[in-house]
């Protein structure tokens, strides 16, 4: 009983050696303290944890194995962004657009003059700003949110623009 | 007769092993610095001093005064084989890969965003679109060498396509007269990040022959 042990440990072990390495395996990235969490949005719910294989803007184009950021150390204007999601066929409506809007929604947050941060909506209502959306925090998880204005001015700041498709 | 014969051939041979293994170590010793680099940065990057960068999507904050980044672009030309391994060694398309792809524009003193056609967003097309720019980069000079604009403009042209450039704009200079030799050696310098404001053409050569072989070389191994 004891040889057999020994053999079946020795073939795991020869399988664990010789099994390719996954490519494609992810890199959990930082996880964020109930009090930073609280820090960043007025309200908040985890949906998921986070990988450095990923971002904000990539996760709100629908991208999860991509860090996608087209422009240089300056984090970029609203225009710009509009310019970039264009690509993508996304219109801007703005943050105050109401009425009948194409469901497949991108939000933007900081100020017109500094982007800091993306998000998707999980549901389509007649006003951007009642969407519930959900969104990855930079590096950190992903979470849920009620509204589409759910930030405090110390980290991302106010909903400042929003696209359609 | 025939000793000496095969004692010849032996002889070759071994010298030609060894050389093959002290290239081989060199290297694969320049891809090890960049890898361990790169994992110091993404440890440092998974415990942040400030909070606040980990929240950013911002590929730029994360290297900001980041000690472990300065290092990985000091180890100069000799890494971008090495760097752009790292963007072909798997399919990974993330923080850690694009840190690679701004620490390839940095050691080249080269920013491909600044060109309209530029569409690099993420590691994958930023590998596409390096390689296509290098490529083309003896066209590129050769176009701009050889155009009617005045010497200052060219050097300017030149400064903006990066070190990358150098070589070949050392090789149309010859041809030309003091003034545009002297605007060329400038760009030069400026895009080998020598920050030396004087000195010829041929100081500059002198000065960086290395450099420049190193930087020839790595984009001549990818044309045809």
């Amino acid at each position: 009983m004891r040889g057999v042990g020994r053999v079946a440990i020795l073939a795991v072990s020869a399988a664990l050696v010789l099994a390719p390495v996954d490519a494609s395996a992810l890199s959990p990235s930082t996880v964020t303290s109930t009090a930073q969490r609280n820090h960043v949005a007025y309200s908040w719910s985890y949906h998921t944890r986070g990988y450095y294989e990923n971002n904000c803007l990539a996760f709100a184009l629908g991208n999860t194995t991509a860090w996608i950021w087209p422009w240089g150390a300056a984090n970029p204007t609203v225009s710009q962004v509009s310019s970039y999601l264009s690509r993508y066929l996304f219109s801007y409506v703005g943050p105050n657009a109401a009425g009948p809007l194409k469901t497949r929604r991108i939000y933007c947050y900081g100020s017109t003059s500094r982007v800091t941060h993306f998000a998707r909506n999980t549901t389509a209502t007649s006003s951007i700003r009642t969407d519930a959306i959900r969104a990855k925090w930079g590096g950190c998880e992903v979470f849920n949110h009620r509204h589409a204005n759910p930030y405090t001015p110390t980290i991302y700041g106010p909903l400042v623009g929003a696209w359609v498709r | 007769m025939k000793w000496k014969r095969l004692t010849a051939v032996l002889v070759a041979v071994a010298v030609v092993a060894v050389a093959a293994v002290v290239f081989v170590r060199a290297e694969s010793s320049h891809a090890r610095e960049v890898r361990k680099t790169l994992d110091q940065i993404m440890q440092g990057i998974d415990k942040p001093s400030n909070p606040a960068t980990a929240l950013s999507s911002n590929p730029y904050d994360y290297i900001k005064d980041n000690p472990d980044y300065a290092a990985l672009v000091a180890l100069g030309f000799e890494a971008l084989p090495a760097l752009e391994a790292e963007l072909a060694a798997d399919e990974a398309n993330g923080l850690r890969e694009y840190v690679a792809c701004i620490a390839i524009e940095d050691i080249t003193n080269c920013d491909l965003k600044q060109f309209p056609d530029s569409v690099w967003d993420q590691a994958a097309t930023f590998k596409t679109e390096w390689d296509d720019y290098l490529r083309g980069m003896p066209q590129r000079v050769s176009a701009i060498m050889s155009s009617d604009r005045p010497a200052s403009d060219k050097a300017a042209e030149i400064r903006r396509l990066g070190a990358p450039a150098v070589p070949y704009a050392l090789d149309a200079a010859q041809e030309q007269d003091g003034n545009s030799q002297s605007e060329v050696a400038r760009a030069a310098r400026a895009a080998f990040g020598d920050t030396a404001a004087t000195g010829t053409l041929s100081d500059f050569r002198r000065e960086h022959a290395d450099s420049v072989r190193v930087i020839r070389d790595y984009v001549e191994d990818r044309r045809p």
